[in-house]
Parts: C-alpha cells; structure tokens; sequence
C-alpha cells in the first residue's frame, strides 16, 4: 500500500513537473493575438489621461470605421480610437475609461447594434483569448476573476490557432493613434451579412452600463451598416434613433447617412474599407466642428500649423 | 460526480485511504463504508434523486426475500411484483412523456384531440443501470441461482457500488456479491491494474472522446453543406468518439473498483475488431447484451424453438435494446439495423463463428479476408451509429441520402476542411494502441519495458492535466451513456 503511494506520488510529481516545465517553455514562445492587442490601446488612453482628448468608443466597426489619427491630424486634439472587437463587450473596461479621462474630454460613441438591446454582452471566448495572449488585461481593469482566469488561461496548451500569421487580424494591427490599419491597401474580400435581432432596447440602463454618458461630453455616432441590413430593419432602427433623439442625446447625423454598399466592407458587414473610412471620419469632423462640440480655437490652431 | 473532474480527484483518494487505513479491520466497516461514499458520489449530483435510488434498493432487497421463498406462488407474485416496481420506475422517469406523445399523435390521426400531461422531470442519471442490477438480483433468486441477501449494507453496496452505479458495467448479482461479502484485501498488482486502466480510460475520454466530438458536433450540425467525404469522416469520428468514451467510463469503473479489492464485468472487448455483427455484440457494451440474452432471449426460448421463434426473439432482444438507450424512435431504428444485419447470420447458422478469441489472436496482422471482414463489420456499425446520434430520423435519412448524392462532390473536402482531417489523427493511434493490447482488454502494459510503459503514461497523464486546466472554470463534459 505504502509502496503504490509512493510510486503514484512520485508519477503525478513527474507528470506536473514536466507538464509545468513544457508550459513555461510554451508561453515564452507564445505571441500576442489580435484580441489582445486592446490592452495596448487601453495603455494610450492611459499615457494621454491628463490631455484633452477625443476617444471613440465601440466595437471593431469603430476601429475600422473611424479613423483617430485623420481627426487628431484635422482637430488638433489628441484622439484615441478604442474600437477594436465588439465581442470583448463593452461594459468591462467602462471603469478605467472614466478613470483616465478629464472632464472636457469628448467621447463618440458608436456601438454595433445589439449593444442597444445588450449593452453587456460579452463574448467568454474572446475575452479568453485576450487575456490568455495578454494576461495583464484583468489587472489593467481591475477585474480580479480575469486575473485568475488568466493564470489559468496561461497555463494552458494553444486552443487556439495563433493569428501572428493572419494578415488583418494579427498584434500589430494599429497605428499610434489605436486605428486597425493592418487591411489598407489590401483588396477587399467582401462582407458576410450578419443577423440583428430585434430585442427590446436597453437605453435606459445604458448610463449604468456606461458612466462616461453622464460625466462627459458624449456624441452618439451610428455604426456603418450594409444596405440589406439596413432595409430588412429600418423599423428597428427608426425607434433606436427616436429613442436616443428623446433622450435628448447629441446625435450626429442619421443611421441612413451611415448605409453603405457592399462593395465598400472589406471582410464584415462592420469593417469599412480605409478609403470610405477617411469620407466617413471627414464627415464626422465637420460635424463636430460645426455642431460646436470641438472649439474651433482647436481647428484654427491646427489649420495654421499645416500651413 | 464526473470521474473526469475535480470533485471526484478529490473524493477517490479520500475515499481510497479511508477504506484500506480506517475500515480495513471488518468487511462490515468496508462495506459501510463503500455504501456511504456511494451515496455521496450519487448525491453529488441530486439528493433528491438519491431518495429514489434508496427506495428502489430497498424495495427489491424486501422482494428479494418473497421470490425466495418456498412457494412457487409466492415466488412468482413477487417476482413479478418486481418487475413491475422497476419497469414502473423507468416507466415514470423515462418512458412515460415518449408514450403519451405516441398515444397523442395517435389519437390525432383519428381526429380525436387529447392532451396528455407531460411530466417535466429529468431523467435520473444510471436510473438504467441500478434498475437493472436490482431486477438481476431477483431472477437470479428466482431461478434458484442464489439465495436472498440478509445483510441490506451488502445489498445496497451491490446495487449502488459508485464505480458501476450511473453507467455499468450492469453487474450480476452471482458476480459481485461473492465479493461484496468477503473482506478484501489489498493487492499491490490489483491496485496498479486498476490505476492504469484508469489512466487509459481517462485518456481515452478526456483527450480522444471529447477531442473528437467537437469535430463531430460541427460536422452532424452542418452536415447539410458538406460533402460526402467529410460525412462519411463524421460518421467514423462518432463511431470512436462514443467507443471511447462509453469504454472509457468502463475502463475508469473497473480500475476504481479494482482500487478497492473488485473485479467487475468487462464491458468492451474491442469491438472494431470484430468480424461479424454477431462477435460485436459479444465485444461492445458485454454487460448490457449478457444481461439481455440471459433475461430475455433465453427464457423467450432463445434459438431452441425453431427458425422463425429465434426471428422473432432477435427482433425483439435488440429493439427492446434499442428502446433502452432512449425514448425515441432513433434508438429503437438503431435496434432494428442491427437486427436486420444479425438476421442473415442467424438464419445461416453462422453466428457463432467468431465466440472465442479475438481475430490474428496469435499473429501480429490479421490476414486479408479477416481485414476485409472487420472492415465490412465497421462501416455497417457506423452506418447504425448515424441513427443513434441523430435524434430526428428524417435527419439521420437525409444525412445517409447526401452522403450518396454528394459522393463526387468535392470529395477532398474533409482535407481542407479544418477538422475533417482531425479523425483520422486521433483514430489511427487509438487503432493502433487497440490492436497492441488486443489480447486483454484489462491490463493495460503497452510494451515489456517499464522505463517505456513509464514514458507512455506520463505523455498521456500530461494530455490530461492540460485538458484540466483548460476546463478548469468550466464543467467537464458528461459521458454519452449518462443520459441512459
């Protein structure tokens, strides 16, 4: 009896040791995913917590259609473009967005569609792939469980195929600005439709969900949406504009000035093509300029500098 | 509890040092012991549900006592008695809703609209399996093969032995309560017997089972726009993926019980290596056949009474089979192919051909004709199991239908297609490891080497402590054979 459990402790040490020596080898060649490229982009908002600035809010339809970079160039502020995936969700990083911004910062905000009906969602396995490929994600937002998690999620063999090869969806993804430029100049593949179900609206609970609505100077922005999208739920989006228009939100322009053809999507139905992003993100500025919610003491400033 | 998780890494040990250091004294104290941490196994899942397997016990250890005794009458009454008390609790928890929708379609059919109430209860899990231990224990008294048990601790251990208690093997009373009521003691050779059939049974689980089905669940969920190739590598993908992972379970049930001084049934004795329909069912899910034949196909009169009554007990040997994998018309289609693939054996008295020895039992290859008999066997076995994984018949019919209509199309489909490939790379090391320890189905030594057999078992415990940590904050998955 003694002597089994002798020879089962000694195996089961063997058999950690060796699996936590492979590990450790592991992660060392391990390298960082698309997904946990966002914690670099939170780490810009940090850097720039003291300055002015513009952030722009949403999921990967914001960090391809948008571009931070052009508006930084045109407005003379400091602009960060925090879009990157919608299926980290949106809600988990709300915290540390407010704690680094100041109290004249403006924020557009621009979330994919079902973000009105789940302003939570959040998506388990890509909120694993990120912390697992960037564990300091869940210290970065103070989220103790993703702390854990991720130690475990470090420790474990690849589950999933690595994107250092994937040619738009790899780490070195963005621009210094946190704007995806990684597909411009490549042909678009065209997009995929994606479903949007018609559940009920949850802009009530938004300021909850995201503390920024109240403290901050906030511009709704809708996300760019394919034209068949758009026809098989114009109702739909109808009552979100009129929700939001009620709710006396800085709304700036309609969802039919963000309908675009298929043809100008480079993969999905949200990732516009880096052409049409520069028309859209120019149609944004003027509205910000004009609407008065950037000085224009911003704009001639930068105006004189390109001279 | 999961033999794959975490409580249960924590309960075996518990349990194992407790029963050689505290109990090893008296057999009652093991036995008490083993009944107790039994109940804890079982209750782990639903106490509730733990009410109901204690009652069942009990009911069938008293009945026990009336079909023993003298009159023949009396034996007889409570023979059936039992019966009845057990088909009824199956009857209650996992036949009644499939009857009353029968009886409803039924009636509709003739314009009369009933509305059945329909229990929303879930199936108590190895409520097929302790049933059945309990109805063995009472034919074999019956039959005068043993006398009633006096002692309930000894009883109730038979019936809920937590290796054995929600998926088999189903145990045979002549079988296990010699050994439940002789004290066990602790074998050196026994206890490492066990241990590794554990750790291959776990493997065989953890890594092929559960590695293969997310293959598998892709390819049965869309099956509608693949090509033939690929279907036909998800038929074969399930066809292993539920061998490893019933024989798995099995494989951990008979190496915890060897850990406490048993020796169960075997349950699977390679059955992709058989070369008839016949030998399968004398190689897969033995318990379950054995317990069958010897309850139902013998006392229907077997194949003693003429051609056509051994037609008919086939029929209804495997639809009755079928029917208790599930209440569904699948399972019991299921029941039906493998009747209709037995049929032409029986009828040309050729199926008795291979009881004996496992094929190329003493050569390292088998030769071509048997090579081309396992493989006719296989392909006609997964055939079946594509009734059995899809619940919907129409489904199953269409899926068999595009595997023939799309028999050219794109057949290198399953190459590229991420995944298809993925069968084979877990398959042909499981044919091969097979094939190796063919000759014994309990003990596990891949090679005459330890320092090898050493090296094999830490790669494979590695691949398990890996799938454990990656499923950490998640449940494990269950065994395919629970939801029977």
């Amino acid at each position: 009896m003694k002597n089994l459990l002798k020879k089962v402790s000694f195996f089961l040490l063997l058999s950690f040791t060796l699996f936590f020596v492979l590990k450790y080898i592991f992660i060392n060649r391990e390298p960082k995913s698309f997904n946990s490229a966002f914690v670099d982009k939170l780490k810009i908002l940090q850097a720039n917590k003291n300055k002015k600035k513009i952030v722009l809010i949403g999921g990967s339809s914001v960090g391809f259609g948008l571009s931070a970079e052009l508006m930084e160039q045109k407005l003379g502020i400091t602009t960060i473009n925090l879009g990157h995936n919608a299926t980290l969700g949106l809600v988990d990083f709300q915290s540390f967005i407010e704690k680094n911004l100041t109290k004249d910062d403006i924020i557009v905000f621009s979330p994919e569609w079902h973000i009105y009906a789940h302003p939570d969602f959040v998506d388990a396995a890509s909120i694993d792939n990120l912390i697992r490929h960037n564990p300091e994600y869940g210290r970065l937002i103070g989220n103790p469980n993703y702390i854990v998690e991720s130690y475990f999620a470090s420790i474990r063999f690849s589950q999933y195929v690595h994107d250092g090869n994937e040619i738009i969806y790899r780490y070195h993804c963005y621009n210094a600005n946190g704007d995806i430029i990684s597909h411009c100049g490549l042909k678009p593949k065209g997009p995929k439709y994606y479903s949007v179900y018609e559940d009920p609206m949850q802009l009530n609970s938004f300021a909850n969900y995201f503390p920024f609505l109240s403290t901050n100077k906030t511009v709704y922005f809708f996300p760019p949406t394919q034209t068949r999208v758009y026809q098989e739920h114009k109702n739909y989006f109808a009552q979100i504009e009129k929700a939001l228009v009620n709710q006396r939100s800085i709304l700036v322009d309609n969802v039919v000035d963000n309908v675009y053809p298929d043809s100008v999507f480079f993969d999905e139905g949200y990732h516009l093509t880096c052409d049409t992003r520069t028309q859209r993100t120019e149609k944004l500025i003027s509205y910000l300029t004009n609407s008065g919610v950037v000085n224009n003491r911003s704009l001639t400033k930068n105006k004189s500098a390109d001279q | 509890m999961l033999f794959n998780s975490i409580p249960f890494l924590v309960f075996l040990p518990v349990v194992f040092i407790l029963y050689w250091y505290l109990s090893n004294k008296k057999l009652k104290y093991q036995n008490l012991l083993l009944l107790i941490a039994s109940y804890v196994f079982y209750g782990w899942w639903s106490w509730k549900f733990l009410i109901l397997l204690a009652l069942s016990t009990l009911l069938d250890y008293l009945y026990g006592f009336g079909v023993g005794s003298k009159s023949r009458k009396k034996a007889r009454f409570f023979l059936w008695l039992s019966i009845a008390n057990n088909l009824g609790i199956l009857g209650v928890f996992k036949y009644y809703n499939f009857f009353a929708e029968q009886f409803q379609t039924a009636f509709e059919a003739i314009g009369i609209h009933t509305h059945p109430i329909i229990l929303q209860i879930a199936l108590p899990v190895g409520i097929s399996f302790y049933t059945f231990h309990g109805m063995s224990y009472v034919f074999d008294i019956f039959r005068g093969e043993r006398r009633p048990i006096t002692n309930f601790v000894e009883y109730a251990v038979f019936v809920c032995f937590f290796p054995l208690l929600v998926a088999g093997p189903i145990e045979r009373a002549n079988h296990l309560l010699p050994q439940i009521q002789n004290k066990r003691v602790f074998s050196y050779s026994q206890a490492s017997e066990g241990l590794r059939l554990m750790l291959w049974g776990m493997f065989k689980k953890v890594i092929i089972a559960d590695g293969l089905a997310i293959t598998v669940n892709d390819i049965f969920n869309n099956y509608s726009t693949l090509s033939a190739g690929t279907l036909i590598m998800g038929a074969i993908g399930f066809s292993f993926q539920i061998y490893c992972d019933f024989s798995g379970y099995s494989e951990i049930a008979l190496g915890t019980a060897k850990l406490f001084g048993f020796e169960l049934l075997s349950n699977f004795k390679f059955p992709y290596f058989s070369r008839d329909i016949a030998e399968f069912w004398r190689r897969w899910h033995v318990s379950l056949s054995s317990w069958f034949k010897d309850y139902l196909y013998i006392p229907l009169g077997g194949s003693k009474l003429g051609k056509a009554k051994a037609v008919r007990n086939t029929f209804i040997i495997f639809l009755v089979s079928g029917f208790w994998h599930g209440a569904s018309w699948n399972f019991i289609t299921w029941g039906a192919i493998h009747a209709a693939g037995f049929l032409p054996l029986l009828l040309l008295n050729r199926n008795r051909q291979h009881t004996k020895e496992i094929v190329a039992f003493d050569r390292k290859l088998p030769n071509m004709k048997e090579l081309m008999q396992m493989l006719g066997t296989f392909a006609f076995v997964t055939f079946a199991w594509i009734f059995f994984r899809i619940h919907d018949i129409k489904v199953a019919i269409d899926f068999c239908k595009r595997i023939i209509v799309n028999a050219f199309h794109d057949p290198l489909q399953f190459v590229h297609k991420p995944g298809g490939l993925m069968v084979l790379y877990y398959i042909i090391p499981l044919i091969l490891a097979d094939w190796w320890i063919r000759r014994n189905e309990r003990v596990i030594r891949p090679t005459p080497y330890r320092i090898l057999n050493w090296a094999i078992a830490i790669v494979m415990a590695i691949f398990i402590i890996n799938t454990f940590f990656t499923y950490l904050d998640k449940q494990p998955s269950s065994f395919i054979y629970f939801e029977f």
